[in-house]
């Protein structure tokens, strides 16, 4: 089967990407596997989310909150996508129809968008669908070798799997506070809200999913309210946050 | 969580994303112009993330049959091996592998 060079040049530029997802899902989906969530629902969410901080709050609140506020935190937390999604809806190729456009947009992802930005030229349908079918093939496959993978661990390695998102969340964190002296102070912000709120009474303390979402927002509101402002326009590219992982 | 509560959050979370990243194909074209919006959604990951870390990494090892001392000394000494790890810029898999592999350790150790 003759693939179009573009889909090709697509798929080939995903390759790390490929091998990255492959490997931090599988960490995920190891950790629900822990945590007893069903393999069919982390399967479907790796398919149809296809986001890697979607697919840890579900493994991380699943069992700890209830279904709204796991909606919202996953909506707060994916909300840089937007900005993502207008720096690519800027660089796509003119005259792709509505029905590609659509297309692409299940594939922004930080990692995926983090390639596209890299070329040079409009990016076209083929190429964003190659780039978008190898990194998802990766998510899909380290879901499943995750969720089987779990079976063969010895069951005392089962508890310790549950650090394992809290771990890759010190990675993604820590390179950015270390760049960025905002990032560093509203991430020491977020934390002293949420304990801060963890030492109210219980009849009036909210949900731990609910502390752990409105420090996270009230913190970031503090740390972009102190940002320089600049009457520059900005579309979400000049800045992406490096240690950001989808 | 039943079946069904699983499937409608699945469907529920992703019908929020896919909103997210389709809307500025569709709807919106224009950059945000405000540096202050765009500050904000670029930053809430890091504290959303921040505040799911703090406290909850602590009793992240706790099952039934382990003792919770020894839970919350395992996931400490595998906080210290992922913090140490991410400060050497190790990859997201290695930390990640790193921390589980160090809390297994503490925990068989406390155990034995």
């Amino acid at each position: 089967m003759k693939l179009p060079p573009l889909f090709r040049k697509g798929i080939v530029d995903a390759l790390p990407v490929f091998a990255g997802y492959f490997a931090v899902v599988f960490a995920i989906t190891a950790a629900g596997m822990a945590k007893d969530i069903p393999l069919w629902g982390q399967l479907l969410s790796a398919l149809i989310n296809f986001s890697g901080t979607g697919q840890t709050v579900l493994v991380q609140l699943y069992g700890n909150a209830g279904i709204l506020s796991i909606v919202l935190t996953c909506l707060a937390l994916n909300m840089r996508y937007l900005l993502m999604a207008l720096a690519i809806s800027q660089r796509i190729a003119p005259g792709t129809g509505l029905a590609k456009r659509c297309l692409v947009a299940m594939g922004i992802t930080d990692e995926i968008v983090a390639v596209s930005l890299l070329q040079k030229q409009p990016l076209a349908f083929a190429y964003m669908l190659g780039l978008t079918t190898c990194s998802l093939l990766g998510w899909l496959g380290g879901t499943v070798f995750g969720g089987l993978g779990a079976h063969l661990l010895p069951s005392s390695a089962i508890a310790p799997l549950r650090l394992a998102p809290y771990a890759m969340f010190v990675a993604i964190i820590l390179p950015a506070a270390r760049k960025d002296r905002p990032v560093l102070s509203c991430v020491l912000l977020a934390i002293v809200f949420n304990l801060l709120l963890h030492l109210l009474p219980s009849d009036i303390r909210p949900s731990g999913a609910s502390c752990m979402l409105l420090s996270g927002i009230a913190a970031a509101a503090v740390g972009a309210a102190r940002s320089p402002g600049s009457s520059q326009e900005h579309d979400g590219t000049d800045s992406l946050p490096e240690g950001n992982r989808s | 969580m039943s079946s069904n509560d699983l499937l409608l959050l699945v469907l529920a979370m992703a019908a929020t994303t896919y909103l997210l990243r389709v809307s500025p194909f569709i709807l919106f074209r224009k950059p945000i112009r405000n540096p202050r919006i765009v500050a904000f959604i670029q930053i809430l990951p890091y504290s959303i993330l921040a505040a799911m870390v703090i406290p909850d990494a602590f009793s992240a090892t706790e099952t039934e049959g382990i003792p919770a001392n020894v839970s919350t000394v395992s996931s400490i000494a595998g906080m210290l091996a992922a913090f140490i790890l991410a400060r050497l810029n190790r990859s997201l898999p290695t930390v990640a592998a790193g921390g589980v592999i160090v809390a297994w350790l503490a925990q068989q150790l406390l155990l034995s």
